[in-house]
């Protein structure tokens, strides 16, 4: 695997910079997570060979660059919560969607982390449950059965939300 | 492995549906963060050569610091005596003539023997002084001072 040039910088930026933001979000709001991301590439950048699987490499490090951001457990819980979801659109609102944009977000912040970190993995980024276990560190079949979880809750939470909007 | 996920039809939509939604687009300089890229990327490849650079300073410095005193060596080196000079030679030789009575180097015995040789020969020579060996004791003669068996074949036949 060769070095890292400016065009393939460029291609993984364009095609992971969203679904990373996405997903530093977990931790990290009001423009945090942007610069976590930043500091992501600037890093694979100065890597002397390019990861195997950039795009798991990416994930994995954004990760761990936003959890020793936040080192203090309590100081973590408390800005996931402020920063999970409130002031900040996730998704970009299309007219086309099957879904409405921010009752997804409002479902994807009401899960619980260990549920959500593998929707967003599997969705957006695209990743198999086995690079998801990698980056989470834990067993595949841990991963999927959290997986499932969140889309179940997923699914009954927006259900409620139709019945609450049209009793 | 798990990617075949069993999961139900109204899963798999939901799934879908999430897929549709782009995430929102990051506010981020693209051109800020290739140039930040670049900078790390280049100081990346500078690295070895600064560590390079800094080992062979510390080498030196630690050399320059701990640098032995240079060690005597004794050696006895022969050197060849200075051969005299023809001049110094000759001027030697005049010196162990006796001086004329003029008392000068010109006049001296040894010019007069040199001069009569060169007119008359080794005749010309002085004798040698009277006492030495050659007057007191004959020659021996050379075939007994030799003791060949030719002299012992003559002694014999009673010669």
């Amino acid at each position: 695997m060769g070095s890292i040039d400016e065009a393939r910088l460029s291609e993984w930026f364009d095609a992971h910079a969203a679904a990373l933001v996405l997903y530093a979000r977990q931790w990290a709001g009001g423009g945090m997570a942007e610069d976590l991301v930043q500091d992501v590439f600037v890093r694979l950048a100065a890597e002397r060979k390019a990861p195997a699987n950039p795009r798991a490499w990416l994930f994995a490090a954004v990760r761990n660059a936003a959890i020793s951001a936040l080192r203090s457990r309590k100081r973590r819980e408390a800005r996931e919560a402020r920063s999970a979801g409130h002031g900040e659109s996730w998704f970009r609102s299309a007219v086309d969607d099957l879904m409405d944009a921010d009752a997804a977000q409002a479902a994807l912040v009401a899960l619980p982390r260990e549920q959500r970190e593998p929707v967003i993995l599997r969705i957006w980024a695209e990743l198999t449950f086995r690079e998801i276990a990698e980056i989470v560190g834990e067993p595949t079949s841990t991963v999927f059965q959290q997986y499932h979880e969140g889309l179940v809750a997923i699914r009954q939470r927006m259900e409620r939300s139709c019945k609450t909007k049209h009793p | 492995m798990q990617d075949e996920t069993p999961l139900t039809p109204a899963e798999r939509e939901l799934e879908a549906a999430l897929a549709a939604l782009q995430p929102a687009v990051p506010a981020m300089d693209r051109d800020a963060l290739m140039f930040r890229a670049g900078r790390a990327s280049a100081r990346n490849r500078m690295l070895p050569w600064r560590l390079a650079t800094a080992a062979l300073a510390l080498a030196l410095t630690t050399s320059l610091a701990i640098r032995p005193e240079p060690r005597t060596v004794e050696r006895i080196v022969r050197v060849p005596a200075e051969t005299p000079r023809i001049d110094s030679m000759y001027a030697l030789a005049r010196a162990s003539f006796p001086t004329g009575e003029t008392g000068t180097a010109t006049q001296s015995s040894y010019l007069r023997v040199r001069d009569d040789v060169l007119a008359q020969g080794a005749d010309a020579l002085p004798r040698p002084p009277v006492g030495t060996v050659t007057d007191t004791e004959p020659v021996p003669e050379v075939r007994r001072v030799l003791d060949t068996p030719s002299q012992r074949r003559w002694q014999f036949f009673g010669l």
